[in-house]
């Protein structure tokens, strides 16, 4: 199976600058883990290396071909899952399925096992054909990750995909990455949990402000910075103000004028 | 002090809920509200204005006398009354779930500090805003202008006699637009009191759709419905007409002032008019207390009605999730495997069958959007029917078989225009995620859902009556050739279509606004020379003919279709084409 492979990527939106010059590779069998604060571009560059976005300036290749070049064949092999899973709100879970299978032209017969199945194992079976808008929001996460996995895609991009998850379905969810790594699949997993990171991930891509600050191995990013955990590494790297300090000023305005 | 009453959570939470009444899925949430608070009320007071200079020319331009002016206004004012009913009862029917508290508002604000009986006063207090704003945007223009040119050739009329009939023109104008408002608001409550939120839920969005078909028939059915009133009288079923007893207000009110005017010198023919019409509003004079009465005793039940439903159903506020809701599949089970055997064999034609039949119905928006077209095709329908001869077998004619492709078409054409809508923009990565390029079998998926849902229900409503009208055969061969009509439609609508249907960036036409008059102007000739086509069949009693040129166009429309120039790719975000040009699109 093909690398995916990003080269200089940047994206700019009204002048300023989200993602710069980020470099990203993912190889079969390769769990990068992608982490980063609030707003340092985790997203955009996910979504980039969906073709949901186009960059301003870089290249993403699978296979050595830009992927610009052939979006729809690119996205036979993709699964995406997003850190919002906006769905139809009018479907329910089974219909949005048929409908995200339909389009990717498996057959009907297989597609409903592979519905069925998706939707028993998750526990999704009892509101199976109720609303997406009665669903709650690990439910309809539950459903992206069904949609994204529907066509046993070579590459999985996850971003922040524990949202809203309950603990066993999280449990779960980073089993079937190392399951799907094991299998030969592509993965780039972007978080903030650093514990889920750090049990999952082979290598760690650390961005901030959009520019990539560390990109390693979990055991050489430690061996490196002398820590001996990826909180650690990534309080070194990222963290510029006291976490400490800050929870007891935010504590303070909170208690002003009482 | 002023600014602290401004703050207060009554006020904020008006002002919430008066915005929430802007919102919906056509208006980008970024939209400057102040402008097209300002753009809607401009159209409105521009629109009532040229209404009412139109309609008024007759007063100005002839000579008439105090009795051909007392019956002849008899027409608009009874236009004025009903337009204001159906127009504030339109405007609560398409704002029919912010009537009242929505669950999410509930969930939202409960939590807060603020007490559940400011929020439902908040409501209220919007609602009734709304209400007036509509109510006063319709009737201030006309107030003024109509009773104004009403009486512009009589000089005997005193300022403050005018000043009267204005007033009095607001104040019935107003009350009959009360009614309208709050016979929906009434009924709106009144259901969710009986039917409990399980049902309501399931219920509502039926209602609303009903509502919107039928008053907007009503609003265009209203110019040839108000026609020589006097005439026809007051009595039997007219007067249950509910703008017939705000008519009977205004009249008992300030009918007088016009017919009771002192005479001035006149030729004989003036006098003859004058003493033939004078008669004539004098013995209709006598009705009207009844029907003022019935107006008033029906704006006070309505008025009691939508308060204590409204105060019943805000006992507690709604909770976020009342019901569980309707499972869509089981219900559509047997249906679907039929579909799937017989007309979507494609997994991409079958995605936009059933995306379609889902968007359709269940978005609020495209329901809406469908209910408008079905009113204008039923509004179409009913005025060609009217003039139509509709005796038992009483053989085809024109104006009976023109009513099938106004209703089918206008739906249709309704479909054409909802389909560039997105149902939920931010949902369409799953779509661009999964697409494979095909969006050609995708549309004819959309176009067959089209078909089941419009076209068939509209032959199959309309059937009775060509039994009725043609006998069983000839009825038939009518269905049988709207339905091919019908497939030729679609086809032409669908031609330079080369997008995904419900999914796309909505990109408003740039010249809309100069070519709906031609749109409409061909959709109406269309439907003409399609009739016309249907005639000759059935005169003939064969469709052969017919069949044949159908089939010729729809050949030449697939054709065109095929060999047109596509975009290489969809494009799921296109901006307008200003936006592109000023490079403001990502």
């Amino acid at each position: 199976m093909p690398d995916l492979r990003a080269t200089r990527l940047s994206k700019h939106f009204s002048g300023v600058r989200v993602v710069n010059d980020v470099n990203v590779t993912i190889r079969p069998g390769e769990v990068v883990g992608y982490l980063g604060p609030n707003g340092s571009g985790k997203t955009t560059t996910a979504r980039m290396l969906a073709g949901l976005l186009e960059p301003s300036s870089g290249i993403v290749e699978y296979g050595g071909r830009d992927i610009r070049d052939g979006l729809v064949a690119f996205r036979r092999e993709l699964g995406y899952i997003p850190e919002e899973p906006y769905l139809y709100p009018f479907l329910s879970g089974t219909e949005y399925l048929y409908l995200i299978g339909r389009l990717r032209e498996i057959p009907e017969a297989l597609l409903t096992t592979k519905i069925e199945g998706f939707l028993n194992l998750f526990g999704l079976g009892p509101a199976a054909d109720q609303s997406i808008a009665s669903y709650s929001k690990g439910m309809r996460q539950k459903i992206v990750i069904s949609a994204a996995l529907l066509h046993d895609p070579s590459v999985v991009l996850f971003d922040e995909p524990e949202t809203g998850l309950d603990v066993t379905t999280t449990l779960m969810l980073r089993h079937l990455v190392r399951t799907l790594a094991g299998r030969g699949k592509a993965i780039l997993y972007s978080s903030h949990i650093l514990e889920v990171v750090e049990r999952v991930c082979d290598k760690v891509i650390v961005l901030h402000k959009g520019k990539v600050v560390a990109d390693d191995s979990i055991a050489r990013l430690r061996t490196l910075l002398s820590r001996n955990s990826l909180e650690g590494v990534f309080s070194e790297l990222v963290i510029r103000e006291d976490p400490e300090q800050l929870a007891r000023d935010l504590a303070d305005v909170s208690a002003l004028g009482t | 002090m002023e600014a602290a009453r401004l703050r207060t959570p009554y006020v904020q939470l008006t002002k919430l809920f008066l915005r929430q009444f802007l919102e919906n899925d056509l208006i980008s949430p970024e939209a400057d509200r102040s402008q097209l608070l300002a753009m809607v009320g401009a159209m409105v007071v521009s629109l009532t204005l040229f209404v009412c200079a139109f309609m008024s020319f007759t007063y100005v331009g002839a000579l008439l006398t105090p009795g051909q002016t007392a019956v002849l206004s008899l027409d608009d004012k009874l236009f004025y009354l009903a337009l204001a009913m159906i127009v504030t009862a339109l405007v609560a029917a398409t704002q029919w779930d912010a009537l009242a508290i929505d669950p999410r508002d509930a969930a939202i604000l409960e939590p807060l500090p603020v007490p559940s009986g400011t929020i439902r006063r908040a409501k209220l207090s919007a609602v009734a805003i709304l209400g007036a704003a509509v109510a006063v945007a319709v009737n201030a223009c006309p107030s003024v202008v109509f009773p104004w040119l009403l009486v512009f050739g009589f000089r005997q009329m005193s300022v403050v006699a005018l000043a009267e009939l204005m007033a009095t023109h607001l104040v019935v104008a107003i009350a009959a637009a009360a009614f309208g408002y709050l016979t929906v608001v009434a009924l709106r409550e009144t259901m969710a009191a009986i039917l409990g939120p399980r049902w309501f839920t399931r219920v509502s969005p039926w209602a609303q759709g009903a509502l919107i078909v039928m008053l907007g028939s009503a609003l265009l059915l209203l110019p040839p419905a108000a026609d020589r009133i006097a005439q026809r009288g007051f009595d039997g079923w007219r007067a249950l007409s509910p703008p017939m007893w705000f008519l009977g207000a205004y009249e008992m009110t300030a009918g007088g002032v016009i017919a009771d005017l002192p005479r001035t010198p006149m030729t004989v023919r003036q006098a003859n008019n004058d003493q033939i019409t004078s008669r004539m509003y004098r013995e209709r004079r006598g009705q009207f207390p009844a029907l003022a009465r019935r107006a008033g005793l029906a704006l006070a039940l309505t008025f009691f009605l939508a308060a204590a439903a409204y105060m019943w159903n805000a006992r507690r506020l709604p909770s976020l999730a009342p019901a569980p809701p309707p499972a869509f599949r089981r219900r559509w089970r047997l249906g679907g495997r039929l579909a799937n055997a017989l007309l979507v064999l494609d997994p991409a034609a079958r995605a936009g069958f059933y995306f379609t039949l889902a968007a359709m119905w269940r978005s609020n928006t495209h329901r809406l959007t469908l209910a408008c077209a079905a009113a204008a095709g039923f509004a179409m329908a009913v005025v060609a029917l009217s003039s139509a001869n509709v005796a038992p077998l009483g053989g085809p004619s024109h104006r009976l078989l023109i009513t099938q492709p106004l209703l089918y078409g206008a739906l249709l054409v309704g479909f054409r225009h909802l389909i560039r809508v997105p149902a939920e923009l931010r949902a369409n990565w799953g779509f661009q995620l999964a697409w494979r390029g095909r969006d050609r079998a995708f549309a004819a998926g959309a176009r067959e859902a089209a078909v089941v849902a419009l076209v068939l229900p509209a032959l199959v409503v309309l059937f009775p009556l060509f039994v009725f009208v043609l006998g069983p055969r000839l009825a038939l061969m009518h269905a049988a050739l709207g339905l091919v009509g019908a497939l030729v439609l679609l086809e032409a609508l669908m031609v330079t279509y080369d997008k995904v249907p419900f999914t796309c960036t909505y990109v408003p036409s740039e010249n809309m606004k100069a070519l709906a008059p031609i749109y409409a102007l061909a959709f109406l000739i269309g439907a003409s020379l399609f009739a016309r086509l249907q005639l000759d069949a059935l005169q003939r009693g064969s469709p052969f003919r017919a069949l044949l040129t159908l089939a010729a166009v729809f050949v030449v429309l697939r054709v065109m279709a095929v060999k047109r120039a596509r975009l290489p790719e969809v494009e799921f975000d296109e901006a307008p084409a200003s936006f592109q040009r000023l490079g403001l699109h990502t």
